[in-house]
């Protein structure tokens, strides 16, 4: 049986160590190189090696192919493999599968789990899917066993289930082949014969015992000459390209890989790592290091955004420049610290105490990772307020395939690319820009030195506790903000500048909302979306903007409901004395879907609007 | 710098100082201006670090460059100037509150790494700027506003605890003995790595009695060719012990014991410094390629 479809999403699930992201990876290379638009996500495991056959083992990838430009990973999957049934019973519980779904189930552990094995398929077959059981042939298994043995991990059916997946979704043999001898460059020829052949096994197995295909037209660009990134990659090499000399960090989950590959790579740019005792000295390195002159940055995610909120009030009130990358994960306290969330928003914006201005940059896909620290940077020497950068537990591991990225090598902040400055919705700021403290030399200037407090001061640097030295700090370091609004270009609009509605979010919700917004579109509903970058301060015309539109209406993978406005809601609200209301205004964990977006604004429709 | 040009105490003047009259700190920093003056610093490459605290104030007095930042985290700051500038002169200071209790972890980490820096601790024994509250070092039973029936437990030797956690230098001196604090601090400054300088410091409106400063054999001290000298005034009035600062087991003894000792406890010149092997690694790293770099992840 055969099926065409422009858009499609597939999963694998194994045991935590199997090499189902391997697989993974080696199967979005070929797709896209084979010219379909790719992009994956992988299913990460809380612990390091949970025990096998249990749900807290599961570790896996999804996997979403389309013949149009997509950012997103979509809502449910058409196809799941599973190696075994309680991996598959855990992953149904995420209700992230179409129906019908077909459901590929390796029945090897069967026979000693038989009970468990039909109670599983039972409760898939009520769910209304397809179950297609699958024996890997004896001679096969002979030779996965002997690989594993050797290697001393994982089962080896890794390249079974990639054979089986290369035939279902007609990937070119020869490319995936090619894929292969890159990832396993450094085995011996007769290991990668044997991985061959298992791989071959798995592609005759799907041929002639599951028979069906799922084929998505190769509508981009064939070929290799593309980059499959994932968002803290990018994130880190723009850091380097931006000019940033400092990382100074502490371990948590999902920023973590930020320093990771900064470790690995800044210091062949002439720059400094420093893993500090805490989120709290991390920070304050960072700002030490800036106030030695030198650019720097760190970055973390929920309890760490807390932990440095005093310290960011600090830079706050010595105008040290500072960037903070925050790569939201659900909250409060731990909360779920392998998924994704955007509760952050008020956090980064006003959570230290007193008034202390900031900016708020986002990220809305992989690119943006990459070039979201040159304009920080920009930002930060400029108006020397700190920079938040939001990226999320999404965007940090989820592997989108993109043409390679431009670096610029960025030296001072001056020579910041426009184009860059353009993508975040930028213009130049002004030349000048006044400051609380007239006098902004760095350590070893001669004739100008000068003593930082977090105590406020006037012009001069000096200690003074008058009514008219808070009010003029207070001023002017709102003022500084109210300058890059005033450079702020008007926000691009995805669809018409009018009609009834106008969806505005922030962040990763972008490529979703997009999708959705193209769908409802091709139904005939009047919609369109905006999508911030530079989330605070936000531009000056959007009242104007909002004005052409009937409903304007938000979608936040954070908490909200009547009573209570979600973060990006409230903002708006307040900012506008428009009536904004939140469609999407739930944490679940798992990013924002296209489906999810497309009934609310249909149900919206129904009911005549907001 | 030729003879006329020479720094003088008054150059290194630069606020306007509003510490209480007999207060300790003015010892401390006199002694600071001396060292940058006597060892030919440039002010310029001079840099206070300090947290909160009546101590924390002293970068705001003395005309170099400074920070005066948050409650304990001036280690976290000195630490990030420190990797990117080692060109810089960089003194922390920091009081028994900012030091021991706010800020102990980084206080812990900063020796333990070594990192080379000056770190002046001004001991009290109690919070003050605050009005009177109990720190890690006030002594047991004595009375503050948040232990109104006294200390409840015995105070945090901070000797013991530099000792401990691997310091490269201790050392311990008192604000009302300025030519023994002003040998400390230059050995201090000589000495590559974290120096622990700890000083025995009076707060005359909270604590004045924290330690018997009037009287000579209230303070023993230990000395050696490589130590720090024993005041002319003190020599023959009150106990001095030749002490090797290699022999750490002596160092634990010695800080364990009455009266209080001064002088220097330990020296480790050979200690590895995490800042000069952050930069080693750097300096050593082959230069790298963005674009090659980024080809790595072509598909």
């Amino acid at each position: 049986m055969k099926t065409q479809t422009s858009l499609v999403r597939f999963e694998i699930l194994m045991d935590a160590g199997d090499g189902a992201q391997k697989a993974g990876d080696i199967l979005v290379k070929a797709l896209a190189r084979n010219g379909r638009y790719v992009v994956s996500e992988p299913i990460i495991p809380s612990e390091i090696s949970p025990p096998r056959r249990t749900k807290f083992s599961m570790s896996g990838v999804i996997i979403r192919i389309a013949d149009f430009d997509i950012s997103g990973i979509g809502n449910d999957s058409d196809v799941i493999l599973a190696s075994h049934e309680i991996l598959l019973s855990r992953r149904l519980e995420d209700m992230e599968y179409h129906t019908p779904c077909k459901i590929l189930l390796d029945m090897e552990h069967e026979a000693k789990n038989a009970q468990s094995y039909a109670q599983v398929i039972e409760e898939v077959k009520a769910k209304g899917l397809e179950v297609i059981p699958f024996y890997i042939d004896e001679q096969t298994k002979e030779l996965m066993s002997s690989i594993s043995r050797d290697a001393g991990r994982g089962t080896g059916n890794n390249m079974y289930y990639l054979g089986i997946l290369t035939y279902i979704f007609q990937i070119d043999m020869d490319i995936v082949l090619a894929v292969i001898e890159k990832t396993f460059g450094k085995i011996t020829a007769d290991r990668m014969a044997q991985n061959i052949t298992i791989f071959k096994s798995g592609y005759e197995l799907a041929k002639t015992k599951i028979g069906f295909t799922v084929e998505v037209e190769a509508r981009a660009k064939q070929g290799e000459d593309k980059i499959l990134i994932d968002g803290n990659t990018a994130m880190a090499l723009g850091v380097i390209d931006a000019g940033f000399k400092f990382f100074a960090g502490y371990p948590i989950t999902p920023a973590s890989s930020i320093m990771h590959n900064l470790a690995k790579n800044l210091p062949s740019f002439g720059g400094r790592i420093h893993q500090a005792e805490d989120e709290i000295a991390a920070i304050g390195a960072a700002i030490g290091g800036y106030y030695g002159g030198v650019p720097s940055i760190t970055a973390t995610s929920g309890p760490g955004l807390s932990l440095k909120q005093e310290f960011i009030g600090l830079a706050v009130a010595t105008e040290t420049p500072l960037v903070v990358i925050d790569v939201q994960r659900g909250g409060p306290a731990t909360g779920l610290p392998t998924r994704t969330e955007q509760s952050d928003l008020l956090a980064a914006l006003f959570g230290t105490h007193g008034d202390s201005v900031r900016v708020i940059l986002s990220v809305t896909d992989v690119a943006d990772c990459f070039y979201a620290p040159h304009v920080a940077r920009y930002l930060t020497e400029k108006l020397r307020v700190p920079v938040m950068i939001m990226s999320d537990g999404f965007e940090s591991s989820s592997q989108t395939v993109i043409p390679k990225l431009t670096p610029y090598s960025m030296n001072s902040v001056e020579d910041i690319n426009d184009e860059v400055l353009a993508r975040f919705g930028l213009a130049r700021l002004p030349e000048y820009i006044e400051m609380v403290n007239e006098n902004q030399s760095v350590p070893g200037t001669p004739e100008k030195m000068r003593r930082l407090t977090g105590l406020v001061t006037n012009k001069e640097g000096l200690i003074s506790t008058s009514t008219v030295t808070q009010k003029r700090a207070h001023k002017i370091r709102n003022q500084k903000i109210h300058t890059l609004q005033n450079a702020l270009l008007e926000p691009k609009i995805f669809g018409e500048k009018e009609g009834d509605f106008l969806i505005v979010s922030w962040g990763t919700t972008r490529g979703a909302i997009e999708e959705a917004v193209i769908k409802l579109k091709a139904e005939g509903v009047s919609v369109s979306s905006l999508q911030l970058k530079i989330v605070y301060p936000f531009p000056a015309m959007l009242k104007e903007i909002f004005s052409k539109f009937k409903n304007i209406v938000t979608v936040e993978r954070a908490y909200g409901d009547e009573k209570k406005s979600s973060p990006i809601t409230m903002l708006l609200r307040n900012e506008t004395l428009v009536d904004v209301k939140a469609i999407i205004a739930e944490a679940t964990g798992r990013p924002v879907t296209p489906n999810e977006v497309k009934a609310k604004i249909l149900e919206l429709k129904t009911k005549g609007g907001i | 710098m030729s003879e006329e040009n020479k720094l003088t105490m008054q150059d290194l003047n630069a606020n306007q100082i509003r510490w209480c009259e007999g207060c300790g700190n003015f010892s401390i920093i006199n002694s600071v201006k001396k060292l940058i003056i006597e060892d030919n610093l440039d002010p310029a490459h001079v840099a206070n670090v300090s947290g909160i605290g009546c101590s924390s104030r002293a970068p705001h007095y003395i005309n170099t460059y400074g920070i005066n930042s948050i409650h304990g985290r001036a280690i976290p700051i000195a630490t990030g100037l420190r990797l990117n500038r080692p060109d810089l002169d960089i003194i922390v200071h920091s009081g028994d509150g900012d030091a021991a209790s706010i800020g102990g972890n980084h206080l812990l980490h900063g020796i333990n790494k070594n990192i080379n820096i000056v770190f002046i601790m001004y001991d009290n024994g109690l919070y003050s700027l605050t009005k009177s509250q109990t720190s890690p070092t006030t002594p047991r039973g004595h009375k503050t506003n948040t232990t109104p029936l006294g200390a409840l437990i015995e105070p945090l030797n901070m000797i013991r605890f530099a000792l401990g956690v691997g310091g490269s230098f201790v050392a311990s001196t008192a604000d009302w003995i300025p030519g023994h604090l002003l040998e400390t601090l230059k050995k201090a400054r000589a000495h590559k790595g974290f120096s622990f300088v700890h000083v025995w410091q009076r707060c005359p409106h909270f604590f004045p009695d924290f330690v018997e400063h009037s009287r000579l054999d209230a303070v023993s001290f230990l000395t050696s060719e490589k130590g720090i000298s024993v005041p002319e005034r003190y020599q023959g009035q009150t106990t001095v012990v030749q002490h090797d600062p290699k022999d750490v087991v002596a160092a634990f003894k010695y800080a364990s014991e009455e009266p209080i000792y001064l002088g220097l406890f330990y020296q480790d010149e050979s200690k590895l410094q995490y800042d000069e092997l952050v930069a080693a690694q750097t300096a050593s790293a082959k230069p790298g390629n963005l674009n090659e770099i980024l080809d790595s992840y072509r598909i």
